[in-house]
């Protein structure tokens, strides 16, 4: 059994939990519904913005040198990253070179995706996640398990537990409002103390070289106006045109991604404070391959939302973890078998290509046909499981010739009528671990339309 | 550097689709009543909504946080307790209350535009217990189309807009109000 059924399997052993988890995602995703049906123009917001992601996408290289422009223009220091490896060095000098030995950090995930905390770590650097969900997951020591709520997949107790033990607050408190309060003071001590702070970018405007970071809880504004040096690290389709197409993406991103109207906090950085020193960095880390692979180029209009996750029957059911990379659902399935395909080749299947992701994405993003397609890829290129290659090999034989269809469909009849149960579901019968065969007919369409059709 | 720069565009250039079109779209329109939808959305996402008529007094923020609380004022209504010019940012936690003139605001969001041109510091509106917006109520936009048409992003280094008190619901989804930034965000809307 490959890693993501394995893990899936492991996560699902608990049915409290897995119903619990699954619950908590469905009430986003019906938030997100109700925020999405009070907008007349929502199906045409996401064409638009569908659009303008493409159009973008095949103007990228123009739009990335303008945006470096102005942003040069505006007094930023603006830096480029081949891949994880240079980025995490990129943003090592910077460190270096003001003496920061503390960095506070909002949510990024593509410093997760960089590992860029435990590459800063080794170097004596002191990090603290700043978002109330990362700071979770750093101090239990997990990666995030969603992009949007990182701790998703932890009970209020667990966290009242690992604050007792970090932040000693109450022995087994457990209330939302009092771990909040105790992470708020935590984390503003470390603010004040910070050298440096880092954030992500959720849009990065070419037309004025600035960046617009979008979050609910104010920990990324805290940093960066607290530290004299801001670091913003962005992968480089985050690029979009102008200021005014701001308007449609900010009126998609938090609807789709939590049923907000907007984020709390929508923030403009163009240039340093005074006195301080503003950088950004564009990383690449496989992107520019994605843009060359046709059928899969889609998949780099994602604004990060989630929606995806929240609506998708596998996830809420496996857990984040169980996808084993930053970016986990469907978006993270068609996204990661593009780095490293073997690695990743379960991924694609982890999915019941329902479609669900491909309607709420609000980028319009056509997830279940490239979930589809890779896995055509990973067939070709032999990196299923056997199990699952014998019996696609046996499947496409006996579907491609109606004389073996009718007679498999024939014996299939009457073996499942009276074989018994066990040797039905034998181990080899990968389809009936979890599910019951279907019932079967007494007679097939055919032979039925044999003797009644009317064959006028 | 420059080499790198180079090499991620030019694998840019050789991987893009073709040329596809910018699509051009004029501002949505809306059928609400601007002040009220504003109104209804902010108090929906935990801010509170007060119509003001004359001058905000010292009477009523008393009312409001109690007696005695340091606060810095940028309208003219009345003046700041401590001068936070002579401040650094991180000498800033002490203050309580920050009141601010906002630009514009969006009825579709509760979503208030200020600009560094209102901030002696940029942290001020982020790092104080509670926040005070005062509003012109002609400067209610309806959605967001309109509110990037009237400002232009480009005019400072820092501007933002704020839809509300912070607040997470990173703990099973609980719903908790005074994250990391204000605890509260009152907007007098003067007529």
């Amino acid at each position: 059994m490959s890693k993501h059924p394995q893990k899936a399997a492991d996560f699902i052993a608990n049915e409290a939990r897995t119903d619990w988890h699954d619950q908590s995602l469905w009430v986003v995703r019906e938030k997100r519904d109700k925020l999405a049906k009070g907008i007349a123009e929502w199906e045409e917001l996401r064409e638009l913005a569908s659009q303008i992601k493409d159009h973008t996408l095949s103007h990228l290289d123009h739009y990335l040198e303008e945006f470096e422009k102005n942003a040069l223009a505006n007094g930023v220091q603006v830096h480029w990253a081949k891949d994880a490896e240079t980025h995490n060095h990129i943003v090592h000098d910077i460190l270096q070179k003001q003496k920061v030995r503390r960095l506070v950090k909002s949510k990024s995930m593509l410093t997760e995706e960089c590992g860029l905390n435990p590459f800063l770590e080794k170097q004596g650097i002191e990090i603290i996640d700043t978002d109330l969900g990362e700071r979770i997951i750093q101090l239990k020591d997990e990666p995030p398990s969603h992009i949007v709520m990182p701790a998703i997949h932890l009970k209020k107790e667990e966290i009242g537990e690992l604050f007792h033990e970090k932040l000693q607050t109450e022995k087994g408190a457990t209330d939302p409002q009092y771990l909040t309060e105790a992470a708020r003071q935590h984390l503003r001590s470390h603010f004040l103390q910070a050298d440096a702070a880092l954030s992500g970018v959720n849009f990065a405007v070419a037309e004025t070289g600035g960046v617009t970071v979008c979050t609910n809880e104010g920990n990324a504004d805290m940093g960066i106006h607290l530290a004299p040096v801001q670091i913003h690290c962005m992968g480089l389709e985050k690029v979009i045109p102008r200021q005014k197409d701001l308007g449609v993406f900010t009126r998609l991103l938090a609807r789709s991604a939590t049923g907000q109207p907007i984020t709390i906090y929508t923030s403009h950085h163009l240039k340093p404070k005074p006195g301080g020193e503003m950088h950004i960095v564009i990383v690449d880390n496989g992107r520019s391959e994605q843009l060359g692979r046709e059928d899969f180029r889609n998949s780099l209009k994602c604004i990060r939302c989630g929606a995806c996750m929240n609506t998708c029957p596998i996830y809420r059911r496996s857990g984040g973890h169980s996808y084993d990379y930053t970016v986990p659902g469907p978006i993270g399935s068609i996204l990661t078998p593009g780095k490293d395909l073997k690695k990743y080749s379960d991924l694609p299947f982890a999915s019941t290509l329902c479609g669900s992701c491909t309607d709420v994405c609000p980028v319009k993003i056509d997830i279940h046909q490239q979930l589809y397609k890779w896995r055509q890829i990973i067939a070709e290129e032999g990196h299923l499981p056997k199990a699952k290659a014998r019996e696609m090999s046996m499947a496409a034989k006996v579907l491609s010739s109606p004389k073996a269809y009718r007679r498999a469909t024939k014996w299939m009849r009457r073996l499942m009528r009276f074989l018994p149960r066990p040797l039905l579901y034998l181990n080899r019968n990968v389809w009936g671990k979890q599910r019951e065969l279907p019932q079967v007919p007494r007679q097939t369409f055919k032979d039925w339309y044999k003797h009644e059709g009317n064959e006028s | 550097m420059k080499e790198m720069k180079a090499d991620i565009l030019h694998r840019i250039k050789q991987n893009k689709a073709n040329p596809k079109p910018l699509p051009d779209y004029a501002a949505f329109g809306y059928d609400f009543d601007p002040r009220e939808k504003f109104t209804e959305v902010m108090e929906a996402v935990g801010g509170k909504v007060l119509h003001q008529k004359g001058k905000i007094n010292a009477a009523q923020l008393a009312n409001l946080f109690g007696e005695g609380i340091s606060i810095y004022s940028g309208v003219e209504d009345f003046s700041s307790t401590l001068d936070v010019s002579s401040l650094s940012p991180k000498d800033l936690p002490p203050i309580e209350v920050v009141i601010l003139p906002v630009q514009l605001a969006v009825a579709e969001n509760g979503a208030c535009y200020l600009d560094e041109s209102v901030l002696p510091h940029r942290v001020l509106p982020f790092i104080c217990q509670h926040l005070i917006f005062v509003l012109e109520a002609k400067s209610i936009v309806g959605n967001m189309h309109e509110a990037l048409e009237k400002i232009d992003l480009s005019q400072q280094g820092f501007s933002v807009f704020i839809a509300g008190p912070s607040k997470t619901a990173d703990i099973e989804q609980a719903l908790v109000i005074g994250a990391q930034g204000a605890r509260s965000l009152t907007v007098f809307i003067r007529q």
